[in-house]
């Protein structure tokens, strides 16, 4: 057990290490000056001068260490990583990137974590139920029409959930993450405010995703049907619902669950859209604004997240996969 | 093994779900506020959140003056352009020296920080003095250098009088530095505070709980969010207490990032939000108005459902580039341009077009007038495809099988880029030009203003940043020598011209006041010269639409009462609109 959670590890280690080094390279290949930017863009504002920008460039590149060769500034990024410090944001300095992450996590967590599971398993249950032979027909006909939803892309589901829902009939907020001005504690009425608000971009998320979960889980449901267990499971005469849930859906869902840690791996890149059209202040906003000011510490910061989400989430799959499957012995292949 | 077989799958599952609960609680303190008192307005940032929350440093180079910190400062003067007259809040009165060589400034006495120490000219002197310090030596924050360019000191001489020395005879100091209005006047700090801060680059100016940012305002910032700024009445505000001014009505003043155009409409027309970043679209607004009778423009119902700004919008050619080295091409050009179909189309009639760079601000109607032989000595704002032909025949093109003009195997026309802002009138003008046979394609991304600042494409269809709002200068600046940025670094000034001679006719504005009558016959022949030069086509005047809100308050600005234009992205101003305003109920 120890010496797989070692190699685990040391793969995760090294995977950290690659997607570090091309996430420090790959922004950097634009060659775009991310303080010059940033000071006319500032300056692009309004009532602003260029006068003296070439002397902050200069200024601000030493502070940053940009001047130096780009092999002194990749070990000194390295050296950051592997000691979590993520330094300071380029375009909102002096806030430091981890400070900026922190701030946006929670919230692309809460939304899209949150919808994601949800949808897997809302969708994997009508996957499951649609292979099923005793189940009411109504599954087998909902697959067609959740492939079509499946195919359109979430935003645009969103759009037209806030026209119908948030515009015209106004039963949900049109945005935002909460109520504006309430008071942003744990207390009961702000989590209420926060799912209520989050209702409407779980349902373009869950509608829009769970299609995926639900046709690779039927297809899991078919191959399953003709399993020695399952034949075995019936001579036994157990019920139909253990047989469903124990037998056929545990057995299913095993690739639908190595799929979904991958997924999570995306969120933080599939993120952006939903969270530019609910006006979600979370790592995709935040992610998007980094790139289009060319902030080289914030993006590798959101990308490290990506990165470590991804690798660990792959790393407790593995541990836990002997939870959802006995066959599967770690260590053992 | 063994061990992860005793771990009770429900408890793992139950565990997960209320981890990923919990992780979506923000944390801060603050009790919701009656909206009837509330003052929300929705300000245009770069994105859908607000960034760098927690920097409320003025200058520092990575702030956002726009999100609601605006609300947590406060000028000395602000200017009224609609009758050109400087408002005295903090400041009292200012009087230059006969040379112009530096101005004394007069402030209020009895105005005082939020916590408690008096605003004197030491806290005036001390930023002019800490600017122009950064800007000879460090030059690492912002306003510093063109300070330091600028200004030479400042001096305290009582507690209600300072001086600032120039380095050069400046008549338009107090409109730069001095006098907020649109994005312009510095910010003032108090020197209590910032004289012991070592590095003020890293200073956010921002600890709520030690009651900074420390401010005159009548509001003091109470909460921060990427997702909104919330300041607060202070009941202790010097203006009430000195009897200047009674407290303003609203009591709380939530600032929202504006988002898309979408969100900004469906907030307002659901009373949401009270006043708007510009959504531009004039159908929108229209629709807005039929659908909430609450709603308000600058001119009502009216046309052009909106003020003016100083934007004017025109397509600029890189001068840089040397597909436009030939005059001919860019009048030919501009032939094909039919801006009043543009404005027809794009913004159902609510607009004018333009006969040059600038805004038709009450100051500068004058100028135009002045100009506008010259402007139709060169066909501005004509539309003629046949005199367009006629020019490209004479500069050597031919149509090739597509019917766009061609020489040497290259086609006339390139890239464009422009603004999200600007994404209606963008498709209109590329289609025009493409039927006079210019191959033109538009674009509006992400990049675009960072390509357009740098030169590297030869259209840019923007406004004019910086432009002239009291006196024709800022304006003739931008077309000056001296502002010429080469291709690869940014710009503010798109057209990147370079003509001596247009020069030599600028320069002697500078050392004239505002208003003297010595500028027309420059202004006149500066503007001969601009426009036998062609570096851009002028398209329309630039119209702020945005809508506002009577549902809670009311004396908003507008035809009839025009006492400051209402954007709320220009920093400046936002503070007054907000004491003007007043609640319904």
């Amino acid at each position: 057990m120890l010496i797989t959670l070692a190699t685990r590890l040391a793969m995760l280690f090294s995977m950290i290490l690659a997607a570090a080094s091309l996430n420090f390279f790959v922004p950097r290949l634009t060659g775009t000056n991310p303080i010059e930017e940033r000071l006319a863009e500032i300056a692009g504002q309004g009532g602003g001068s260029m006068t003296g920008v070439e002397d902050m460039v200069r200024s601000y590149t030493e502070r940053f260490g940009l001047d130096r060769p780009l092999w002194e500034q990749y070990l000194d990024y390295i050296g950051s990583v592997l000691r979590f410090d993520l330094g300071y944001s380029i375009a909102n300095y002096p806030t430091r990137v981890a400070d900026q992450i922190a701030a946006a996590l929670p919230w692309t967590i809460g939304l899209l974590g949150t919808t994601t599971i949800l949808a897997f398993l809302i969708g994997g249950l009508l996957g499951a139920l649609a292979a099923w032979p005793r189940a009411p027909r109504i599954f087998r006909v909902s697959l067609p029409f959740q492939m079509v939803l499946a195919a359109i892309p979430f935003y645009l589901i969103a759009l037209v959930l806030v026209y119908v829902f948030a515009f015209r009939l106004q039963w949900f907020p049109n945005g935002g993450g909460h109520q504006l001005g309430v008071e942003r504690t744990l207390s009961v009425s702000f989590v209420l405010d926060v799912l209520y608000h989050s209702l409407l971009p779980a349902f373009a998320i869950i509608i829009a995703s769970m299609g995926t979960w639900s046709i690779g889980m039927r297809g899991m449901m078919v191959s399953i049907q003709g399993e020695d267990y399952m034949t075995f499971a019936e001579a036994k005469g157990l019920k139909p619902r253990r047989i469903f849930l124990h037998y056929g859906v545990r057995n299913a869902m095993l690739p639908q669950i190595t799929a979904l840690a991958l997924t999570f791996g995306q969120l933080i890149t599939g993120s952006v859209l939903v969270e530019m059209v609910f006006n979600y202040p979370g790592i995709g906003t935040l992610m998007f604004q980094a790139v289009k000011l060319s902030d080289y510490f914030t993006i590798n910061g959101c990308v490290l997240i990506l990165v470590l989400v991804t690798g660990v989430s792959m790393v407790i799959l593995d541990l836990i996969y002997p939870l959802l499957d006995p066959r599967v012995q770690v260590g053992h292949g | 093994m063994s061990t992860l077989h005793q771990i009770d799958r429900r408890k793992f599952l139950a565990g997960t779900a209320t981890l990923a609960l919990a992780a979506t609680m923000p944390s801060t303190g603050w009790s919701a506020p009656e909206r009837n008192r509330t003052y929300i307005v929705a300000s245009s940032v770069d994105g859908p959140v607000f960034t760098n929350v927690s920097n409320a440093n003025y200058y520092s180079p990575g702030v956002d003056l726009r999100n609601g910190f605006m609300y947590a400062t406060e000028p000395l003067f602000y200017y009224n352009l609609y009758k050109d007259e400087v408002i005295p809040w903090i400041g009292e009165s200012f009087e230059y020296a006969p040379d112009f060589k530096s101005v004394t400034i007069k402030l209020k006495k009895g105005v005082e920080w939020s916590d408690g120490h008096p605003f004197t000219a030491r806290d005036v002197a001390y930023t002019y003095n800490m600017l122009v310090d950064n800007g000879k030596n460090a030059r690492n924050m912002r306003d510093a250098a063109i300070v330091s360019t600028k200004v030479a000191s400042a001096t305290v001489v009582d507690d209600q009088t300072v001086r600032v020395d120039f380095t050069q005879p400046d008549p338009r100091h107090m409109f730069q530095f001095g006098i907020s209005y649109f994005a312009f006047g510095l910010q003032w700090v108090p020197e209590h505070i910032w004289k012991d801060v070592a590095d003020k680059t890293t200073f956010t100016n921002f600890d709520l709980a030690k009651g900074l940012p420390v401010s005159t305002s009548a509001w003091k910032v109470v909460s921060t969010a990427p997702s909104e700024i919330i300041c607060e009445r202070r009941e202790d505000w010097w203006g009430a207490k000195t009897g200047f001014r009674p407290l303003p009505g609203p009591e709380r003043i939530i600032t929202v990032p504006s988002g898309s155009r979408d969100r900004v409409a469906q907030l307002s027309v659901s009373n949401m939000i009270d006043i708007s970043a510009d959504i531009q679209d004039a159908q929108l607004i229209q629709e807005l108005l039929r659908q909430n009778d609450k709603l308000t423009t600058f001119s009502g119902a009216e046309n052009p459902l909106g003020n003016l700004d100083w934007w004017p919008v025109s397509v600029f050619f890189n001068s840089a580039d040397e597909r436009w080295n030939d005059v001919r091409v860019r009048k030919a050009f501009a032939y094909a341009i039919n801006a009043k179909q543009i404005i027809d189309v794009a913004f159902a009639g609510a607009g004018e077009p333009s006969r040059g760079p600038f805004p038709a601000f009450p100051p500068l109607v004058k100028y135009i007038d002045l100009i506008e032989d010259s402007a139709k000595k060169n066909d501005v704002g004509v539309y003629d495809l046949a005199a367009s032909e006629k020019l490209m025949l004479e500069a050597g093109y031919e149509r090739d099988g597509d019917k766009f003009w061609s020489k040497d195997g290259k086609r006339a026309g390139g890239d464009m880029h422009g603004l999200a802002l600007l994404n209606q009138i963008g498709p209109l003008v590329q289609q025009q030009l493409r039927r006079g046979g210019f191959e033109v394609t538009f674009y509006s991304t992400p990049d675009s203003s960072k390509i357009m600042r740098s030169g590297n494409c030869p259209l840019v269809l923007s406004g004019h940043g910086n432009s002239s709002i009291f006196d024709p200068l800022a304006t003739l600046e931008a077309f000056h020598s001296k502002n010429f940025i080469p291709v690869g670094k940014p710009s503010l000034y798109f057209a990147r011209m370079q003509n001596p001679e247009y020069d030599a006719a600028v320069d002697p504005i500078v050392a004239l006041k505002p208003g003297d009558p010595a500028i027309d016959e420059h202004v006149k022949k500066a503007m001969d010269i601009w426009y036998a030069a062609v570096p851009e086509v002028p398209i329309s005047q630039h119209i702020h639409r945005l809508p506002m809100n009577q549902t809670y308050w009311t004396n908003w600005p507008g035809t009839s009462n025009p006492y400051m234009p209402p954007a709320p992205n220009h920093v400046a101003t936002s503070t007054y609109i907000a004491h003007m305003v007043k609640p319904v109920s």
